[in-house]
């Protein structure tokens, strides 16, 4: 493996976007677009029918994620051991398979029970 | 009530588009659905030469195809909101709002894991990562899994709510 920075990014984003995402909301952490005036600058429409939020989440997620996840590969693409890669999408699938349960938990709590 | 009166009538391009945007949005996610197996056949199948060529012809197809659907998808989801979700499915569905809101988490989170797939099969030939170790190639076809798993939701639950109850 010869870039294993490049080959880190593969996994390192993936793996902090689910995280962030699932863990969004209960981290308290802010979503712009729920601001009402910045909503209404954004997009003209009446507050309260459109759940706005959801995109203002997906999207600090993804710059947190990228940003972050820059960050990261390249500190251990650094490390002298390689053997770190083989695992990396393992570890991101971990983190998916642990956001699915967790969005969904928060969905069937929320509409099902 | 009269929040949604007032929505569907300053909404004016959101519902006159809602239904083409459905079409499109339905075939492109059947689609990516196709594609996404034919990742995940490739990508199992290991590190042999041709199966990594053909896992990367397919996730490169993937991934735009991917965010043609996202898109479409958020385009029409203000019109459900206003004319499905609101006025009618919370009151006597409930239990498939949530599944719907399961279908757009498990949406985003397929998103980025069909971008790592891509990027993985995009980089693998130039850095000559695929190397034949079984631990990552796995890894990367558990993630294309879960890719694919996110997408045939989507078009479960999806075609469940068309036939339920579709735009207008």
């Amino acid at each position: 493996m010869t870039k294993p920075f490049r080959t880190a990014l593969s996994w390192t984003i993936p793996t902090l976007f689910v995280l962030f995402y699932a863990l969004w909301m209960k981290l308290h952490l802010p979503q712009p677009y729920y601001a009402p005036e910045l909503r209404q600058i954004l997009w003209d429409r009446p507050t309260g029918i459109i759940t706005q939020g959801w995109y203002g989440r997906v999207l600090m997620v993804a710059i947190t994620s990228i940003v972050l996840g820059t960050v990261v590969a390249w500190g251990i693409s650094r490390l002298k051991n390689a053997a770190w890669v083989r695992f990396g999408p393992w570890l991101a699938a971990a983190a998916a398979l642990l956001a699915m349960i967790v969005s969904a938990a928060h969905e069937i709590g929320r509409w099902m029970l | 009530m009269s929040t949604i009166a007032t929505s569907t009538s300053v909404m004016t391009w959101e519902l006159t588009w809602a239904r083409p945007l459905l079409l499109i949005h339905a075939a492109l996610g059947f689609g990516l659905l196709a594609i996404c197996v034919h990742v995940l056949w490739f990508a199992w199948r290991g590190t042999g030469k041709n199966a990594a060529w053909r896992a990367r012809r397919y996730a490169a197809i993937a991934w735009p195809m991917y965010i043609a659907a996202f898109v479409t998808g958020a385009l029409i989801y203000p019109a459900y909101m206003v004319t499905v979700r609101k006025p009618w499915l919370e009151a006597n569905r409930p239990a498939m709002v949530g599944w719907f809101e399961i279908k757009e988490h498990w949406a985003a989170l397929g998103l980025v894991l069909a971008w790592g797939v891509w990027r993985y099969f995009r980089k693998s030939e130039k850095d000559d990562v695929l190397t034949p170790d079984r631990t990552f190639s796995r890894g990367v076809a558990f993630l294309a899994l879960l890719a694919t798993i996110c997408v045939l939701i989507n078009v479960v639950f999806g075609a469940w709510i068309v036939m339920v109850r579709s735009v207008s």
